[in-house]
């Protein structure tokens, strides 16, 4: 498209160039002669009345033979025969003598045509020629003397512009080519350059300087197009991956650091992934924390092995402002020409891939079109969202938290459900991952906290006294006003703030020591009890256990199923519940599924426990008639 | 120095050539038919330009403009 540009831009300067220089030099021609030939007339008129005025004082002398004059003045031609003839008319007392030579000439023409007055001079114009006149006379005008010559600067002009100008329009119209050329050569090169930077400003990412999605697009088209004809026999040769990249929890970076902190690791992420890939693989940013690699000729295997680099780079901690930052990444695979023959599903199938990479902490996942049915229904799910909150299609199941000493219900854990009007009862592990990722994470975790803590003041007014634990998320611990809305919920319902127990998630309040300190330190003064949540299974650090000030510590689950039969985990949950027993807090495991289990908890000393064996989670009305038959049989 | 790629084809080559040799014999001998110095100058100035096209089949304005008839 550029070289199309170029081309008609250089016809039109071309073509413009020349005209002006066919305007100038026309003009400049026409000025030229014109000048010329008036220089040249005025130069011949004045020459000629001088010799008029010597011929006719040898006139007045020679008198009375004006024919022996007539005849002696030819020799006025002899001596110049450069120049025309001059014709001379004598009139003496009313006799006209003249020249031969003037026969030739419609002199009775001339001389009616020229309005001579005596002692003047000038030009006419007779029959498209050109002449100059002088004439002398006497006083009483007995005796004139009129001499006549055709001009000849006319001739002489056209010569000079033939030769001269001619040759310079020559040369100014091939000078015009020149730079016509020269100049359209530049101007296209700049509008070039211009149009490159345009492109690449449409088809980059001004962050990382990587290609963007359109790019991407436009490459992988492409590829597919060209390899049309080759998959239309059915090659093996034909393929390709397309990787989809997405940070692991990349916004709590933004939000915690700053973005300009996130900008650098995401610069430095970009640069470290070009590192790693060959020449034959693109790696574009897409948006926020998503990267794309797409490598043409690649198969799934070598795929699986690139995306597993990836995930090694990125652990490698990134030093971004005298910080070190530890990031991970889920990666979706999606291989051409299996799972898609266009770049939009090649994209949608990575995509699937990735979540259900993310959903399962598995770093890489290869796209698989068996499970694709559940991703199209978490694309439905992502869509509902907000409507679902709208119409309060959220509910709270209860799972109830037994004190292992004596068997008492002592609280419950509410755990959210969706109710959705087709798909039935919901599981949170379907929905909280993209309720975190849609950004109505707060709007969701004060409803549920609402649901909560209207439901405690309900059971308090029937008499029943259960603290109940809301999980929430470690996006809402970013939430400022979040304490002052939950003071203002206890205090409206009547509430008092130790039947609330807030829980995190151990790998989720993990990850910014400062913030969730803050946070928890904030709810711990509106006196909710705290509590962190499957201990044991995320980047756990024994400094955090003494850094948080938090009641109940919950020991994860893996750790309780294989206790009677791994010795090890046995040891751990013993030393765990040892350690937090120590530390002063309380603790409660879950998962339990046998009464074998919950034997050697309260034999190690375990303060609650949770799981199967005492009760699934179970919606509230189911809960009453629960709670009343387990704390009546004890 | 790298020697510039040739850009003229051989019938632009020996146009050049021709009208080279022109312009130089009337930039020096044509005294009498143009009269005049200036004229005469660049005539000659001209004509050397496309008599160096001539010889070693490349062009300047071509090369800047990107053009090439070489081919």
């Amino acid at each position: 498209m550029t070289h199309h540009t170029g081309s008609s831009l250089r016809a039109r300067l071309l073509i413009s160039s020349i005209g002006i220089a066919v305007v100038v030099s026309a003009i400049f021609i026409v000025v030229a002669y014109r000048l010329t030939v008036d220089l040249g007339e005025s130069t011949e008129l004045e020459s000629l009345e001088i010799q008029t005025e010597m011929l006719f004082s040898q006139l007045q002398h020679l008198q009375p033979d004006p024919e022996a004059f007539v005849t002696s003045a030819n020799y006025l031609d002899s001596g110049t025969s450069e120049l025309a003839p001059i014709y001379l008319v004598i009139n003496i007392q009313g006799e006209i003598y003249k020249q031969q030579s003037l026969e030739n000439y419609p002199y009775k023409d001339l001389l009616i045509s020229a309005d001579f007055r005596p002692n003047t001079s000038g030009i006419i114009t007779v029959s498209e020629k050109r002449f100059i006149w002088a004439q002398r006379s006497t006083l009483d005008e007995e005796i004139s003397l009129t001499l006549i010559r055709p001009t000849e600067s006319l001739d002489l002009a056209l010569q000079y512009i033939v030769r001269r100008l001619s040759v310079t329009a020559f040369l100014t119209f091939w000078i015009a080519l020149w730079s016509a050329l020269v100049l359209s050569a530049i101007i296209v090169r700049r509008i070039e350059k211009n149009n490159e930077e345009l492109a690449f400003m449409a088809t980059h990412d001004p962050l990382t300087k990587l290609p963007n999605r359109l790019y991407l697009i436009d490459k992988v088209n492409h590829y597919t197009s060209s390899t049309k004809g080759l998959l239309m026999k059915s090659t093996q040769d034909v393929k390709g991956a397309l990787l989809m990249i997405d940070l692991d929890r990349f916004k709590e970076v933004n939000d915690t650091l700053g973005h300009a902190m996130g900008d650098e690791l995401l610069i430095a992420l970009a640069n470290r992934f070009r590192e790693k890939l060959t020449d034959s693989c693109l790696l574009v940013r897409t948006g926020g924390d998503e990267f794309i690699i797409w490598c043409k000729d690649m198969d799934a295997d070598k795929a699986l092995l690139v995306a597993n680099q990836i995930i090694q780079t990125c652990k490698v901690p990134v030093k971004v402002n005298n910080t070190f930052l530890e990031s991970s990444a889920s990666i979706g695979i999606a291989c051409f020409p299996q799972h898609g023959k266009d770049v939009d599903t090649l994209v949608k199938c990575a995509d699937v891939a990735m979540y259900q990479a993310k959903r399962q902490h598995q770093g890489v996942k290869l796209y698989d079109a068996a499970s694709d049915n559940h991703s199209i229904l978490r694309v439905k799910l992502r869509g509902e969202l907000s409507n679902a909150l709208k119409h309060k299609q959220f509910v709270l199941y209860y799972q109830p938290k037994i004190e292992l000493t004596t068997g008492k219900v002592v609280g419950v854990e509410a755990l959210a459900r969706w109710e959705h009007p087709q798909e039935g009862l919901i599981p949170p592990n379907d929905f909280i991952d993209l309720i975190e990722q849609s950004g109505m994470v707060n709007e969701f975790s004060r409803n549920v906290l609402l649901i909560a803590i209207k439901q405690i003041s309900e059971w308090m007014d029937q008499g029943l006294s259960l603290t109940i634990a809301v999980n929430i998320s470690p996006y809402n611990l970013l939430d400022p006003e979040l304490t002052p809305f939950i003071a203002t919920l206890l205090k409206t319902y009547q509430v008092p703030a130790e039947k609330l127990e807030i829980e995190l998630t151990e790998t989720a309040s993990m990850i910014d020591i400062q913030t969730t300190r803050l946070a928890f330190s904030k709810l711990r003064k509106s006196g909710v009890k705290l509590s962190v949540d499957d201990f044991g299974t995320g980047m756990s650090s024994l400094a955090y256990l003494k850094e948080l000030d938090v009641d109940f510590i919950k020991i994860d689950r893996s750790f309780i199923i294989n206790m009677s039969n791994d010795e090890r985990d046995k040891t751990i949950v013993k030393s765990t519940i040892n350690l937090i027993n120590k530390l002063g807090r309380y603790s409660v495991a879950e998962g339990i599924e046998t009464s074998h289990q919950a034997r050697q908890l309260e034999a190690m000393g375990c303060d609650f426990g949770q799981g199967f064996y005492f009760a699934k989670p179970m919606p509230e009305t189911k809960l009453r008639e629960y709670v009343n038959k387990q704390n009546h049989q004890r | 120095m790298k020697m510039p790629r040739k850009n003229l084809s051989t019938v632009d080559r020996t146009l050049r050539g021709l009208v080279g040799i022109i312009c130089c014999y009337f930039g020096v001998f044509g005294g009498d038919l143009i009269g005049e110095p200036i004229v005469e100058g660049i005539l000659l100035v001209f004509g050397l330009l496309n008599i160096i096209s001539l010889l070693t089949g490349w062009c300047m304005v071509y090369q800047a403009a990107n053009i090439d008839t070489s081919k």
